[in-house]
């Protein structure tokens, strides 16, 4: 249980937070995309198209891109992939219905049951983060640019959601007891065993994950921090995954989307 | 159902026994790695890794690239080079894990042997070990070489 | 013949006739080793591709067999002979659940 003293530092802190997001003043090196923390050999078998496992999930993505089989084809409302390049670097937002937070995968799976196809069976089906891995590719290098909506009872709800997100980042949890701002903001690059800390900017989902040895969405990168610290994984689909990537989005505006990348 | 191609350099003796096996099912995905132990230290190397030692491969002509730290044990890529010996052509290529609970990672068979040859792959390695290429040339004989690799360890534990 | 998972294949180098080409061949199985658990406990089993067979013009000039010792999504990078009146290449790969797959590609001959 925390002190009252605990509870008022820790609230003051993700207020800080909160407002410091929109602020461009973070050090040098906490705005280095993952990308920088990647071995030369990760590295190299990102950039080469050939050895990469992510060209299988490219491949199938710019088919399901244009396949017309099981309903209209994503191509025939949205064109080529490229167009979408600024609404995919603005994930996440809120839904039609003002209250749900939902994210690039969320929005994907919408589209592909309202279209007619199969639901999916969550973020990690294949066909979703081939969808998620072909739109990210094409949005390589736009800003990734989270502004609250111009409706001030939506702003009311994002500028909650996104408080609930800074407030998880700095929530200690888990056997292990650390919160995100513990190795992502105070110990970024240092070595975690033989792991160097990154700030952990959200700009290379999905990502192959070589511990997964598959493609994963960035709700699957966030459970796994959570396995990581000992604590009880949120269930896929919580809205707290969506406020944290929420904060984490805030967090690296400005910085440019690297598209489907390798990690460790 | 006994694995399709156990060479017979793998005696019985090398399976696990079925208490190991059963632990090693039970144990955390392949994944998570411990860091290897020190050449000097490695009590627990398998009696296949001593015997294709004393077996004394001659390496020449025999070139490994790979990497002496492995970012992950899930794929490690290897990249082998064979020059056949003057006169005599290349009918396999094989390469052996010794660590591993089945050694025999891939055997290339050239059905028309060459003189020189050149392949890429990724190995999963299930420990910290030497990766071991046996080439067999047209008159039977063979020459080995190894490459040591130290798989390093996840930071966190990953259930997801 | 099934072709359950996604793979692709490409070539590097000059493909004129005589030459030696490199062909990189990538495919999304999972190559279960038969040693992992699952969430609740059950043992994956073993899936893994275990054999491989490349052909140039129905001549086949490779004959791999994998084991458990690879990664997945398996990746292959091995040479090939560019024929005289150039061709395809055909790759048939089977794993030991009994799925099989097939690859072509026409080899793009460069003037």
């Amino acid at each position: 249980m925390p002190t009252i003293r605990e509870a008022v530092a820790t609230g003051a802190l993700w207020l800080c937070l909160a407002q410091a997001a929109f602020a461009q003043g973070w050090p040098a090196d906490a705005r280095l995309s993952g990308r920088a923390f990647l071995t030369p050999n990760l590295a190299r078998l990102q950039d080469d198209p050939a050895a990469s496992p992510i060209g299988l999930w490219l491949e199938r993505g710019a088919t399901s891109w244009t396949a017309s089989t099981q309903g209209p084809s994503c191509q025939s409302c949205h064109g080529a992939p490229g167009s979408l390049a600024k609404g995919v670097a603005q994930f996440p937002r809120l839904a039609g219905d003002g209250r749900t937070l939902i994210n690039l995968e969320d929005q994907i799976r919408a589209c592909r049951t309202r279209s007619g196809r199969a639901p999916a069976s969550g973020s990690e089906d294949d066909d979703v983060l081939a969808l998620s891995a072909h739109l990210q590719m094409a949005a390589r290098g736009q800003v990734i640019d989270l502004q609250p909506p111009a409706d001030a009872a939506l702003r009311e709800t994002w500028q909650a959601r996104l408080s609930s997100g800074a407030q998880a980042w700095t929530q200690r949890v888990g056997r292990i007891n650390l919160a995100c701002v513990h190795c992502h903001d105070q110990n970024v690059g240092k070595t975690f065993r033989s792991e160097v800390t990154s700030p952990a900017h959200p700009t290379g989902f999905p990502v192959y994950r070589m511990r997964w040895q598959a493609l994963g969405s960035i709700e699957r990168r966030l459970r796994a921090c959570y396995s990581g610290v000992q604590a009880d994984l949120p269930k896929a689909g919580d809205p707290l995954l969506r406020d944290l990537e929420l904060f984490l989005k805030v967090r690296a505006n400005g910085l440019p989307v690297d598209g489907p990348s390798i990690r460790r | 159902m006994k694995h399709p191609h156990t060479p017979a350099l793998v005696p019985a003796s090398t399976r696990l026994p079925s208490r190991s096996r059963r632990l090693l099912a039970l144990a955390a995905p392949a994944s998570l790695l411990t860091a290897a132990l020190p050449p000097a230290a490695r009590a627990s190397e398998t009696r296949l890794s001593a015997e294709l030692r004393n077996r004394k491969y001659l390496p020449d002509g025999i070139s490994i690239d790979f990497p002496p730290l492995a970012d992950t044990g899930n794929a490690v890529p290897i990249t082998v080079e064979v020059q056949a010996p003057a006169g005599l052509e290349i009918r396999s290529i094989e390469i052996l894990l010794p660590e591993n609970p089945f050694p025999p990672a891939i055997k290339l068979n050239l059905p028309k042997p060459q003189a020189r040859y050149r392949f890429s792959t990724r190995l999963r390695l299930a420990s910290s070990q030497d990766a071991w290429v046996i080439a067999t040339f047209s008159d039977g004989s063979q020459r080995g070489a190894f490459a040591p690799t130290v798989i390093t360890s996840s930071a966190c534990f990953d259930e997801t | 013949m099934s072709n359950d998972y996604p793979s692709r294949l490409s070539f590097v180098g000059t493909v004129r006739p005589g030459n030696t080409i490199e062909a990189r061949w990538i495919i999304g199985h999972p190559m279960d080793s038969g040693m992992r658990v699952d969430d609740g406990g059950k043992r994956i089993f073993r899936n893994i591709i275990d054999r491989v067979r490349v052909r140039v013009n129905d001549e086949l000039v490779l004959d791999i067999e994998p084991g458990t010792g690879l990664s997945a999504n398996p990746y292959f990078a091995f040479p090939l002979s560019v024929p005289a009146q150039g061709g395809t290449v055909t790759i048939d790969w089977r794993d030991d659940h009994g799925r099989t797959g097939r690859v072509q590609q026409v080899l793009p001959l460069e003037k």
